[in-house]
């Protein structure tokens, strides 16, 4: 440790730019925020105060109902996908058995450097129906079925954004992973190969256990990143959440709300509360973690 | 994760967005000289106001700038001290930044292009035009003018003319054995749709509609819009004179049940992709369409192939006799109250599209979007289309549009369109009934937008 | 033995393969996409390689669009935030390590608590301040706000945490000073988790969507996101050729950067970890 005499001041210098930047471009925000959530704002005209009003209607608005259920289910859905294939990449990846390590991995990583925009365009190109890959050569070449609806189907709306998200963001569970998994000592799988142990029983008795903080740091990542998901939505699905709104997430209702009817209190109170409720399941999700 | 706004184009950009690079038009050889040499009432010439300096900022997206671009040298000679910087912004992003804009006071433009659904938005901040249009009134198409009226101001001047009407395959008409004059109602393009389902054997229907959200040519949302305005409720989903909810009115609910008729999947393929419907339409399976007046170009855009096979005729009525005639959300270009240069900001919409050579600009460089002037469109309706076999539909459009009744869109409209929306997709999926649908439409938009 | 260890390897590669190629599948078809003329793309059966190959769809996206401009732009805000990013986060990264002073674990936790902030919440006050400061239509709000932000500093964090406490103490007793300390025996050290960062930034900032979308309104300005979204909506067809041209074009600098940093990518992610 450092302990000059200057130095007193010094880490505050240096740790100085984050929390000026932070003040004006996110304190203030959320404060001024905070505020509005607390006014009927719609349209150019700032209106009253109405106490929490805003929050009252918002729980009671079916839309908003809906779109925390479907983001639930898209974190239920995609959320063990993500993370545990990720977790299972990373093992692969690392396993001694394994050639091209490199190829691989750049292969994994490579959607990572693909832009939005890009990459919604990509998989509304493969799932098109009448001319997509995947539904013309895969579907009704291959296997002779019928085209699927991959993008206009109430019911396929969450698994189908459920592939793009898994595809776009498994590099980033799989570096999470991959660090945590350097950070395991290799003594330990020496012990346990002499012990006799299969990979299976190594992976469950001591990669496992070991990964438990990284598999938690990318829960939370993962659950904070869903409620605030917007893109990928709104490029499959458009700001009304397609048919029957069946891919209508939170971020997508913020956005609406705010932007698109201008409810800018009503908006500033949903992305309030949701912040609650992230923080809520992050929290959650962290005393599940220190109870194993 | 940053959030993103849609890499894919709504259905209204893509129409809209049409422009300059004139992907489409439906003008073979639009001659503007022409135009100009036909007799025309006189209309006071303003005397230009003196010291006029500075800068405009006017916003747009493509389609609905070019026009200002082509109007700049005529401006600047009366008012060369005047500059004038046209932001193109796509049309989603100018609703937002025009609200942004005059909420905050902030990067206000001079002038801004919006579409008149959210007139009853942004009125607060726009500026009173009443006065100022006054002495042109005569020369706009009147529905254009009452859609940019809000509480007795006129807040906008018009722009583009939506009148809808219906599209049809004349060549597929014949072979299935119709006659579009016969098709008079609604009763009776389920009729004939059933007729074609049952000769085709499904293979061919009269009607496709997405029962989604996306860019289609026969979105359901769109349909009941133009249906409701077609059985007399002139503001879609509120009142005039008060401003109360009036979806579950008899109206409103009739106005449903035929929607729920036209979405009968015998005749109707639902839930159908654009490029599946374009597909489709390529593929000689769909019969007809509705077709606001921008729907020519998207026509013609996509489907280049087809040109010579379609026609067009008056939308059925909802009971015999009714009336055949609906009308779809025109743009409006306003001045905000806090535009730093209003005086400039409304002398260069005068020269540009309170005029009738800035409205031939304008159809010219759409390649055709019907204009609000009126002397502009009668240089259109006697003009035949190719691609409609020489059919004069800017004269049926034009007449479409003079029998529109009162229209208007009111506080909050966006929203209550995004809720009848909703309950529109449960009458199509035949959860519910028109009547319920319509009750619980009404019932969400009191309680969302605050009103009776 | 041997035969359980061979059948162990071809499962693997089987399984990591399989997991390859289908994350290679949408790129391969966006990829072959850009080749074809537009009515091929919008043809069924569709054509696994293309028949009529042209190169078209770049020419005419490079000779009449601002695609070429909003690359350089992009480049130049990527570079900028790469620089200022890499350089206070790991300051700050560095303090947050290796000093012991008071309020350390409360600001440290405050710092990661910020990811937690929804981005809505932020945006309309923001959009009103940059305007209060003349920061609309420029780089500013893409650059400014984000140039100390908790996962860069819980990173570099991290990453100094490794770096022995005992070359800084001879560093102080030669009289580096505090700066010095940080500039001439971390920064070196650190280097491999320097270029991740700066990876992870030039993506981030190369993809971003949302702020240029709202501050940026000159098309001189445009970042290259903006540019392609306003490709697809310009023109009255569908066009996805130009599109999937537009894609590969602007995935190009990412893919090149990450092939060539990938060694120190990966050591930057294998020598630092995430412990601690």
């Amino acid at each position: 440790m450092l302990s000059a005499k200057w130095p007193k001041l010094a880490p505050y210098v240096f740790i100085s730019p984050f929390f000026i930047v932070f003040l004006v471009f996110g304190a203030f925000p959320i404060a001024f925020s905070g505020a509005v959530s607390l006014i009927d704002w719609s349209g150019v005209k700032m209106g009253e105060f109405i106490g929490f009003r805003n929050y009252i209607n918002l729980i009671q608005d079916p839309d908003f109902v809906r779109a925390v259920l479907n983001t639930v289910y898209l974190l239920l859905l995609s959320g063990p996908l993500t993370i545990g294939g990720g977790l299972v990449l990373a093992v692969l990846l690392n396993s001694q058995l394994l050639r091209f390590k490199g190829l691989f991995r750049t292969i994994f990583y490579l959607p990572m450097a693909v832009s939005l925009v890009v990459s919604a365009l990509a998989f509304t190109m493969l799932l098109n129906k009448p001319f997509g890959l995947v539904n013309d050569l895969i579907i009704r070449q291959i296997f002779n079925q019928e085209p699927i609806d991959f993008l206009t189907n109430p019911t396929l709306a969450i698994p189908t954004l459920t592939l793009l998200i898994i595809w776009r963001y498994i590099g980033n569970d799989l570096v999470i992973m991959l660090a945590g998994l350097q950070s395991i000592p290799s003594d330990l799988y020496e012990a346990s190969r002499i012990d006799g142990a299969s990979p299976f029983q190594t992976f469950i008795h001591i990669t496992l256990p070991l990964m438990v903080p990284f598999i938690l740091f990318d829960a939370i990542l993962t659950t904070v990143n869903t409620f605030n998901l917007f893109a990928e939505p709104y490029i499959l699905f458009g700001t009304e959440g397609g048919a029957n709104q069946a891919g209508l997430t939170t971020g997508l209702l913020v956005f609406r709300v705010s932007f698109k009817y201008f409810k800018f209190g009503y908006g500033a109170a949903m992305a309030y509360l949701l912040g609650v409720v992230i923080f809520a399941l992050s929290l959650l999700q962290l005393r599940v973690g220190q109870k194993d | 994760m940053k959030p993103q706004k849609n890499a894919r184009l709504s259905r209204r950009d893509f129409l809209r967005l049409s422009a300059g690079a004139a992907a489409a038009t439906l003008l073979a050889s639009h001659n503007l000289e022409g135009a100009f040499a036909q007799e025309s009432t006189p209309i006071p010439t303003p005397t230009p106001i003196p010291g006029l300096s500075g800068e405009i900022v006017l916003w747009g997206w493509k389609g609905g700038i070019e026009h200002f671009q082509a109007a700049i040298p005529e401006f600047q000679k009366l008012y060369p001290n005047v500059t004038v910087r046209i932001e193109e912004m796509s049309y989603e992003d100018t609703h937002t930044n025009v609200l942004a804009a005059i909420n905050t006071g902030v990067g206000v433009p001079d002038a801004t292009n919006f579409d008149v659904n959210h007139l009853g938005e942004f009125a607060e901040g726009l500026m009173d035009l009443t006065e100022k249009l006054q002495p042109y009134l005569h020369e706009f198409i009147p529905v254009s003018v009452k859609l940019a009226t809000y509480k007795g101001k006129i807040l906008g001047v018009p722009q583009d003319s939506q009148p809808v009407g219906m599209f049809y395959r004349s060549d597929l008409f014949e072979q299935y054995g119709l006659d579009a004059e016969q098709i008079t109602t609604y009763a009776d393009l389920v009729q004939a749709g059933k007729q074609v389902a049952e000769a085709s054997k499904g293979e061919v229907k009269m009607l496709a509609m997405d029962v989604g959200s996306k860019i289609c040519m026969g979105d359901p949302h769109l349909i009941i819009d133009l249906l409701l305005v077609q059985n007399g409720l002139g503001g879609t989903y509120f009142n005039r004179e008060d401003d109360k909810v009036v979806v579950d009115t008899p109206e409103a609910i009739e106005a449903m049940e035929v929607l729920k008729q036209l979405s009968d999947p015998d005749i109707c393929f639902l839930g159908m992709s654009d490029d599946a419907a374009i597909a489709a339409y390529g593929a000689d399976k769909i019969l007809a369409t509705v077709a606001p007046a921008w729907f020519p170009l998207a026509m013609t855009g996509n489907l280049p192939q087809l040109s010579g096979k379609w026609r067009m005729m008056r939308l059925p009525a909802i009971k015999p006799g009714g009336l055949r005639a609906s009308y779809q959300i025109p743009s409006v270009t306003a001045i905000p109250k806090d535009a730093p240069n209003p005086d400039a900001a409304w002398e260069f919409l005068r020269i540009a599209q309170v005029s009738l050579e800035g409205q031939l600009r304008f159809t010219e460089a759409t390649g055709g979007v019907m204009p609000t002037w009126k002397r502009a469109v009668e240089t259109l309706v006697e003009k035949p289309i190719e691609y409609f076999g020489g059919q004069k539909i800017y004269a049926l459009y034009a007449a479409i549009a003079e029998e529109v009744p009162d229209v208007w869109f009111g506080r909050g409209w966006p929203e209550a369109r995004s809720i009848m929306r909703k309950h529109t997709e449960t009458v199509i999926r035949r959860e519910k009934s028109p009547e319920e649908a319509c009750k619980a439409a009404a019932e969400e938009m009191r309680l969302k937008l605050n009103k009776g | 033995m041997r035969y359980q260890m061979l059948a162990s390897k071809l499962i693997i590669h089987l399984i990591v393969g399989a997991g390859a190629l289908l994350m290679l599948l949408p790129l391969y078809w966006m990829v072959v996409s850009a080749f074809k003329p537009l009515p091929e793309i919008m043809t069924v059966p569709v054509t696994f390689i293309p028949v009529n190959a042209t190169l078209e769809n770049f020419k005419g996206l490079l000779t009449e669009t601002f695609f070429a401009r909003s690359m350089l732009n992009s480049t130049a805000i990527a570079l900028a935030n790469v620089v200022l990013q890499v350089f206070f986060c790991s300051l700050a990264g560095f303090a947050f390590a290796k000093y012991r002073f008071p309020g350390r674990e409360v600001l440290f936790t405050l710092v990661l608590g910020t990811v937690m902030i929804p981005q809505y919440v932020t945006l309309i006050p923001n959009y009103i301040v940059m305007g209060r400061i003349g920061w609309l239509d420029t780089w500013a709000p893409l650059i400014i706000p984000g140039i100390a932000n908790a996962f860069g500093i819980f990173w570099m964090r991290q990453y100094i945490a490794t770096v022995p406490d005992e070359l800084l103490d001879a560093a102080r007793i030669d009289g580096a000073g505090e700066f010095g300390t940080y500039w001439r025996i971390v920064v070196p050290i650190i280097k491999p988790g320097l270029v991740t960062l700066a990876l992870f930034i030039f993506s981030t900032s190369w993809n971003e969507f949302l702020l240029p979308l709202v501050y940026l309104r000159s098309k001189e300005l445009y970042t290259v996101q903006l540019t392609m979204a306003n490709i697809f909506r310009v023109q009255y067809k569908f066009n996805y050729h130009w599109a999937m041209a537009s894609a590969i074009l602007a995935t190009l600098p990412m893919g090149i950067l990450f092939a060539t940093l990938q060694k120190q990518f990966i050591s930057g992610l294998t020598l630092g970890g995430l412990k601690g």
